[in-house]
């Protein structure tokens, strides 16, 4: 996020809420749904690897 | 600084602006990025023809008035136009916070398509001008940058769009739900009010059940919104929102056949035998001055309201019965008046001062001096329905330090033996003389008259 979005968001704007906003914006906005659902599947998986290297050590 | 400038109390959420007033006006102070925000859009259309129609209130840069003095470096100052009576969503009808949600989606569908948009959507952003809705946020109003989510969509459902589902789809009141919290009604508890067949009721799925169960996931990236911006999320995703819920607002209504006091002007005997004697009267006392501010207390289908307006500049017409205001609004809107704001109020329970230290939203006294007050055929229910003091409600009346328009209602009226049909007289404090002692003690009376009725008496109180 730049500073400029920063300083807009006084108010949180709820990550469920901002989830949905993609989920009822139309097809694009499904299609944004779910490509970001599957970057957080991925950046899951990569986080857990990281976890389990780093108790490894 | 001038000794009479201070900060509004209930401004100071939105760090980039701050209201203060100063010798009666509005200005707002302006940091570096409020000043930023406001040069990147004040020439845009949607502004200035908000303006110009006067659904976006008027502002004006000013460069000779200072703000008060606070830690923060304010670098402009903004001048507002007055509105005058500051009115709150729980204080509104059905229609008005219809109105306040039609107008918010209107502004920030035309903010989208000039690449800008509303950085919040509470309905306190709102006010009424008479029965016509003004945005007064103008601070509200940023540009849009490229990816951008709509922070305020939340908002808009708790404090906007789920009490007017409330009261559409469930027939209850949304007035007590956001009073008792200024947020307004979270996703999770909206969604848990629903019952099977409201889920095929448009909107539901989507904005209330699917909200509240995203809301209480925990997110797997905790930057969600870089994420949406590189999964490719853009403006039209916001409009098509937009749009969405313009359709589900517009679809929303209240109409319920009857209340207690819907029909009352036009059914009570008393009130038409009395009505041509009483609006005489009524029409004299507001004749006889320029009135700066009217409350017409239990006003019901606003008779006297609209004979006040034409010598008032504001009328407040109050009256605790939700269905008769807000037929009164939709009336007064469909008119476009710009004097007569409707509201609903229970005097014997009025919406107390609430927010940050009990100043963030002051009550209605702190907001509004009358210099006239009608109180028609009241007494009665506040004493005798309400289980009021009779000292204390003239004590009360007497504390507004205007002149009063005081119908008595005696015990034999009917309307009197009807509220006691029921229940022990213990109000042996309600009488005549009891009245004109505790009146004569607290106004002058400058006019007195019987009406036709024989059991109704009209009384003209000037403050001491």
């Amino acid at each position: 996020m730049n500073s400029n979005l920063l300083t807009l968001a006084y108010l949180d704007p709820g990550t469920g809420s901002m989830l949905l906003q993609a989920i009822v914006g139309g097809s694009a906005g499904l299609y944004v749904f779910f490509r970001h659902a599957w970057r957080s599947f991925r950046y899951s998986k990569v986080s857990l690897g990281t976890d389990a290297v780093q108790s490894e050590v | 600084m001038t000794a009479s400038s201070t900060f509004e109390r209930g401004s100071f959420r939105d760090r980039s602006g701050r209201v203060f007033h100063q010798n009666g006006h509005v200005f707002r102070a302006l940091g570096v990025d409020g000043l930023q925000n406001w040069s990147a859009v004040r020439e845009k259309s949607f502004v200035c023809a908000g303006m110009d129609s006067g659904r976006v209130v008027r502002t004006d840069a000013v460069t000779s008035v200072v703000p008060p003095w606070s830690d923060v470096d304010y670098s402009a100052v903004l001048r507002h136009d007055t509105i005058p009576v500051i009115t709150w969503p729980y204080e509104w009808c059905f229609s008005m916070l219809r109105e306040a949600a039609l107008l918010t989606l209107e502004l920030l569908e035309h903010a989208i398509l000039e690449n800008a948009i509303l950085k919040d959507a509470t309905p306190f952003n709102v006010q009424f001008v008479g029965a016509c809705p003004v945005f007064i946020d103008t601070g509200s109003f940023v540009p849009m940058q490229s990816g951008q989510i709509w922070d305020g969509y939340r908002q808009f459902c708790q404090m906007l769009l789920f009490p007017l589902m409330l009261q559409s789809w469930k027939n209850v009141d949304f007035q007590p739900w956001l009073r008792g919290r200024l947020e307004g009604i979270s996703p999770a508890d909206f969604s848990r009010l629903l019952c099977f067949r409201d889920f095929f009721r448009r909107g539901a799925m989507s904005h209330v059940w699917l909200h509240a169960r995203l809301q209480s996931s925990r997110p797997v990236k905790p930057r969600i919104a870089d994420s949406m911006k590189a999964s490719g999320f853009s403006r039209d995703m916001i409009l098509n929102n937009v749009k969405g819920l313009q359709r589900i607002v517009k679809g929303l209504s209240w109409k319920p056949v009857q209340s207690t006091w819907s029909d009352y002007d036009s059914t009570s005997e008393p009130v038409q035998r009395d009505a041509a004697a009483k609006e005489r009267f009524i029409a004299d006392v507001c004749q006889s001055a320029a009135w700066e501010t009217v409350w017409d207390l239990g006003c019901n289908q606003g008779r006297y309201s609209r004979l006040a307006a034409k010598h008032a500049k504001t009328v407040l017409a109050i009256d605790s019965d939700h269905l008769t205001v807000d037929r009164l609004f939709q009336a007064l809107h469909a008119e476009q008046n710009r004097t007569i704001t409707p509201l609903v109020s229970n005097l014997s329970d009025p919406a107390p001062s609430l927010g940050w230290r009990l100043q963030e939203r002051r009550s209605l006294e702190h907001r509004s001096k009358p210099d006239l007050v009608f109180c028609l055929a009241l007494i009665h229910h506040l004493v005798i329905g309400s289980n009021l003091l009779l000292p204390d409600v003239i004590d009360w009346l007497a504390s507004l330090k205007a002149t009063v328009v005081l119908e008595y209602v005696d015990r034999e009226d009917t309307q009197v033996k009807q509220l006691l049909a029921n229940r022990s007289d213990v109000f042996s404090d309600y009488n005549r003389d009891a009245f004109r002692s505790l009146v004569n003690a607290a106004f002058v009376i400058a006019k007195e008259q019987p009406l036709s009725s024989g059991t109704r008496t009209l009384f003209l109180l000037k403050p001491r």
